[in-house]
């Protein structure tokens, strides 16, 4: 009694199972054959919409073959759907094995103006599938957002409302200024003091002393010497240049200034201090070349005294 | 054979600054006034010292002399002394019978080196005419022949504190000395303080002992100071500066000279003469050799130029009562004006 129904029992569970196992294929095909929105990109925001405003789309879609869309399936640019209006579409196609991927780019453009926020939406589209045994759709939802009117209450509102224009507040840039005119005059000063120290023109107050003057002097003396060859003619230059330096002393000291007026002059004239032993040493030179008979290298000597001379300079100038 | 010219510049140096070190030794205060009394022995010039009583001028003078070696000679200036009282002097001899004698100018003969005149300004003008030609000519006629003095300097003295009995020296005589030395009471309170109390300057004989005997050849200086003047160069620089100089004292207002109290352009009346400029550089190229120079710098102008330039001044004669003054302004004020190079040499140049 046993054994009659136990092979009915295996009997009536490898039919189930077998039908199981059919039904279970059966939905497999049926999917994979489906077609779908692999992705649905919509604008950003669904508010602060305006009239004129642009909102775009991007669809991806993926067909699986034979189905297509045709190109007329998709929406034509240029149609309004309660004052939405597409402005633009672009469609490109990506042909694989078994599917084919459409991503559309569809640009809308807003067309109404209400008096108050409401909501619309980009429409809804359908798109037709063929090429299959039987005709085939997706669809792809619509997307709702809120328009805003551009004024509330009409124009006449904007009228009471309106107000001259105002100038947008200013970034509050005195410290930048203040520190930009502090740099500028460090600049401006410091350029100054160069000019001062260094500059041998008469462009500046105290910058003409007696020093200066026969700095220049001695420059251009220098510069002639190097081209006279002669030994007279350089002696002669070595000489001048020597009286250069001797009024510039002589002006500073306030009277004829010798070897034995140098502590005097320097007690007078405390910038020249650190001279001291430089100036000695020049009465000492100027002595053997005005005085002694000796014969010496006059253009080594002029070229000593310009030397000299932009030292007695700084100290002249307090620099 | 005479030795190498260096060598007896050198040698004549070491003499002279010999001579200052001794007579420094027993005469304090007065170095400057020794210099320039060697720098005058050595350019053979004649010296008037000027200074009040008692600052030791005569002292300083027989130091000098008994360093320079000869005979030394002196006479007083009174208002009776007449010429002749130089040349001789008359006297009763043993026998009662009336001498003659030669005077104190001709006693020595050419060993003559120094004649002192003690206040040559208390001789009358007499006496001044003949000491002058003497200095001049260094040379004198009398008892019929001729005396010569060819190494003779005069050294004399003048008191300007008393003005009583006293004949003023006339330009032209002040000329013939080289150069007026002012002698004047030291300044230093420590060397005021050993004149008072150190007794071995109250014995002027001994103290004067004391210098070292013919430290020079007296009889060799004017044939060394020839050799010496001729070996000493000056440049056209300093030449141009001198003659700048020369100028200044007579025209000091044009090379900006100025005064203090008063107007320079009235004072001078004349300037140095060309004798005076001759013995400046003279006494300058001594100072240049004293200083182991061969070539003269402004320096050894300056050395001199007071001493040798300011008697010479003669000045308008509302300002004659204040030369000394004066005089010392003037000259110290061209040397600190009259500049050196001079700018209108370098334009020159």
């Amino acid at each position: 009694m046993i054994k009659p129904i136990s092979k009915l029992c295996a009997t009536v569970i490898l039919l189930a199972g077998l039908l199981a196992s059919f039904t279970l294929q059966a939905a497999e095909e049926v999917n994979a054959k489906a077609a779908k929105v692999v992705s649905l990109t919509n604008p950003a925001n669904t508010y602060g919409v305006q009239i004129g405003d642009k909102l775009s789309r991007k669809i991806v879609l993926e067909v699986p073959a034979p189905f297509k869309i045709a190109d007329g399936a998709f929406p034509k640019k240029g149609s309004k759907t309660n004052g939405v209006e597409l402005v633009e579409i672009e469609v490109q196609t990506d042909q694989q094995k078994d599917v084919t991927l459409y991503t559309v780019n569809l640009s809308y453009q807003t067309f109404t103006n209400p008096s108050k926020p409401s909501v619309m939406q980009l429409p809804a589209e359908k798109l037709a599938l063929t090429g299959g045994a039987k005709a085939e759709t997706l669809e792809v939802p619509a997307w709702g957002f809120w328009l805003s009117p551009i004024v509330t209450g009409g124009i006449e509102t904007a009228q009471k409302n309106i107000q001259p224009e105002a100038a947008p507040p200013l970034v509050d840039d005195r410290a930048h200024k203040t520190r930009f005119a502090l740099f500028a005059s460090l600049l401006a000063a410091s350029l100054i003091a160069l000019l001062y120290m260094n500059a041998d023109g008469n462009w500046l107050p105290f910058m003409g002393g007696a020093f200066a003057k026969a700095h220049r002097q001695l420059k251009r003396l220098a510069k002639s010497s190097g081209t006279k060859t002669a030994a007279e003619e350089a002696s002669a230059l070595e000489k001048r240049a020597l009286v250069y330096i001797h009024q510039a002393f002589n002006q500073h000291f306030g009277a004829n200034m010798f070897a034995r007026d140098i502590e005097p002059f320097v007690a007078k004239r405390s910038s020249f201090k650190k001279m001291k032993a430089e100036i000695a040493q020049f009465f000492d030179e100027s002595n053997q070349s005005l005085y002694s008979i000796e014969p010496r290298d006059s253009q080594k000597i002029i070229q000593d005294l310009a030397n000299l001379s932009r030292q007695l300079r700084a100290c002249e100038r307090g620099v | 054979m005479s030795p190498p010219l260096d060598a007896q510049l050198t040698d004549m140096r070491s003499h002279a600054l010999k001579l200052e070190t001794e007579v420094q030794n027993v005469i304090v205060g007065q170095d400057k006034a020794i210099r320039l009394m060697n720098i005058a022995i050595f350019a053979r010039g004649h010296v008037l010292l000027d200074g009040g009583v008692g600052v030791g001028k005569t002292t300083l003078l027989q130091a000098i002399a008994r360093g320079i070696g000869g005979a030394y000679e002196r006479i007083e200036g009174t208002v009776d002394l007449m010429p002749n009282d130089l040349i001789y002097h008359t006297f009763l001899g043993p026998d009662g019978r009336p001498q003659i004698d030669e005077g104190p100018l001709l006693r020595a003969g050419e060993n003559l080196s120094v004649f002192f005149f003690n206040e040559i300004n208390r001789a009358r003008p007499q006496v001044h005419a003949l000491m002058l030609r003497v200095m001049a000519e260094r040379h004198v006629s009398a008892f019929k022949k001729e005396y010569r003095m060819p190494h003779m300097i005069v050294f004399a003295d003048r008191n300007q504190v008393e003005k009583n009995e006293t004949f003023e020296i006339p330009s032209a005589a002040r000329d013939r000395f080289m150069m007026e030395i002012p002698i004047e009471i030291p300044t230093d309170r420590d060397m005021k303080k050993s004149l008072v109390f150190n007794t071995k300057f109250q014995h002027a004989e001994k103290l004067t002992q004391q210098v070292e005997s013919n430290i020079l050849k007296f009889d060799q200086l004017n044939a060394f100071s020839d050799l010496l003047q001729n070996h000493i160069k000056s440049s056209d620089v300093l030449e141009e500066y001198a003659i700048d100089l020369w100028d200044a004292t007579q025209h000091p207002e044009k090379f900006g000279v100025k005064m203090e109290s008063v107007d320079v352009a009235r004072v001078i009346q004349t300037g140095s003469s060309p004798r005076g400029m001759g013995m400046l550089l003279k006494a300058a190229r001594v100072n240049a050799w004293l200083n182991n120079r061969d070539s003269m710098f402004p320096e050894d102008i300056h050395a001199v130029f007071h001493e040798v330039i300011s008697h010479r001044l003669v000045f308008n004669s509302m300002y004659e009562n204040r030369r000394t003054a004066l005089a010392r302004e003037l000259t110290a004020n061209i040397m600190s004006t009259v500049a050196v190079p001079s700018p209108t040499f370098s334009k020159v140049a």
